[in-house]
């Protein structure tokens, strides 16, 4: 399956013997002279329906206007002092968080237009135009083997730092290592695959520890990130 | 002989240097050129435009309101009810609904005006909607506002004072 980044680049995965949930979701941060800027890509209606489905959406105050072909929402939660703003194009949604109450749509807008947006099925590139002065910086990529893992792909630049110092071991994927946490009675507790290649670094991540499936998964997960 | 060759040759050397270092500073300029231009295009506030339009200049010194709106988004709709359910009547000026099809059938309020025009409305350039533009008596520009629900709709209509930044007025609000 190949599916594109938000930052332009092509994702990669292959080979994993249970069907993904979905469709992939990202966190991408941008980086400017005002700091870092973080922005969910994720299938559209996501934000609407995770709100919905949490019992959080009567309590929003809504606002909605139709903006460059899509629908512009903002969704204030008065409890928290936060407004959580989406864009939602034909087939995936951008959103992030501006703090504050009443903060006009055109706030967003104005965020959004310092970039050129291009909405796809197989995936939403959200670019920096030239002379925006914002880049592409961490990204984070996230899909769900139903009742089994979830799977995050981070660049191998990002990961360099968490790479363990032992050798791994060889799988399809790259090097793999396995991260068991347990507690003082030896308990398994949660437990993590790492795979590493050129391009990617994968963490998996069972829901239930002692699932035997879920390590054949991990071992024949191969991700990779292209330009 | 063989001394003005040598010498010859070390000139010619010092001459490439130096030809290097005047690349180097010329290269150096035109990075600078080139940063200063993209700072430019980024950061220079863009130059004030006066609109105005004089469909909606009128001759009793009160304020027009131009709510614009399109049939193919059902939020237009829910706020031309809105305000045709009478969320204009306090307001202190005239009431416009704009859109370049269909939308006369949702008003039946005498007191707003449907305007069913869609080169007037290309001339405004709205880029969201339901946005509403207030316009003053003599057809200028004051504002302009996307309208995400009805209750900033209200807000929006009480506002009365012209000024020119209702956004910062409306985080206050």
């Amino acid at each position: 399956m190949k599916v594109r980044a938000p930052n332009g680049q092509t994702l990669s995965v292959e080979g994993n013997p249970l069907p993904f949930n979905g469709r992939w979701a990202y966190i991408a941060w941008l980086f400017g002279q005002g700091g870092a800027q973080r922005f969910n890509i994720t299938p559209a209606g996501s934000a609407e329906l995770i709100s919905k489905e949490l019992g959080d959406w009567q309590r929003l105050k809504i606002r909605e206007a139709s903006w460059n072909g899509g629908r512009i929402v903002s969704m204030e939660d008065p409890e928290h002092a936060g407004t959580t703003m989406v864009w939602v194009g034909p087939h995936n949604e951008i959103s992030s968080y501006v703090g504050g109450v009443g903060v006009p749509l055109e706030v967003f807008m104005d965020m959004l237009s310092k970039f050129a947006i291009d909405d796809a099925v197989e995936g939403l590139t959200l670019l920096p135009l030239a002379g925006s002065g914002l880049e592409h910086g961490r990204l984070l990529a996230t899909n769900v083997i139903d009742q089994l893992c979830s799977v995050q792909i981070r660049p191998i630049a990002e990961a360099a730092e968490t790479l363990p110092r032992s050798q791994g071991k060889q799988v399809r994927g790259g090097s793999m290592w396995r991260l068991d946490d347990r507690d003082d009675q030896g308990t398994l507790l949660t437990r993590t695959a790492y795979v590493v290649n050129d391009t990617t670094a994968t963490s998996v991540i069972t829901y239930q520890p002692d699932d035997p499936k879920f390590i054949s998964v991990a071992g024949s997960l191969t991700c990779s990130l292209s330009n | 002989m063989q001394s003005a060759i040598n010498s010859l040759a070390v000139l010619s050397f010092l001459g490439t240097a130096l030809l290097f270092f005047a690349f180097s500073a010329l290269l150096k300029t035109v990075r600078e050129l080139q940063a200063a231009l993209v700072r430019a295009q980024s950061g220079a506030p863009a130059p004030t435009v006066i609109r105005s339009n004089a469909r909606f200049r009128s001759d009793d010194g009160l304020p027009t309101f131009v709510l614009v709106v399109s049939e193919h988004c059902d939020k237009c709709r829910d706020r031309t009810r809105h305000l045709n359910a009478g969320a204009g009547a306090t307001a202190a000026g005239h009431l416009v609904v704009l859109c370049a099809t269909g939308c006369s059938d949702w008003i039946s309020d005498a007191g707003i005006t449907p305007i069913v025009d869609a080169e007037l409305l290309g001339a405004l350039g709205v880029g969201a909607m339901p946005s509403l533009v207030r316009y003053a008596p003599d057809g200028t520009e004051e504002w302009r506002r996307v309208v995400g629900s009805d209750e900033d709709l209200d807000t929006l209509l009480e506002i009365d004072s012209k000024t020119s930044n209702p956004v910062a007025m409306e985080v206050d609000a």
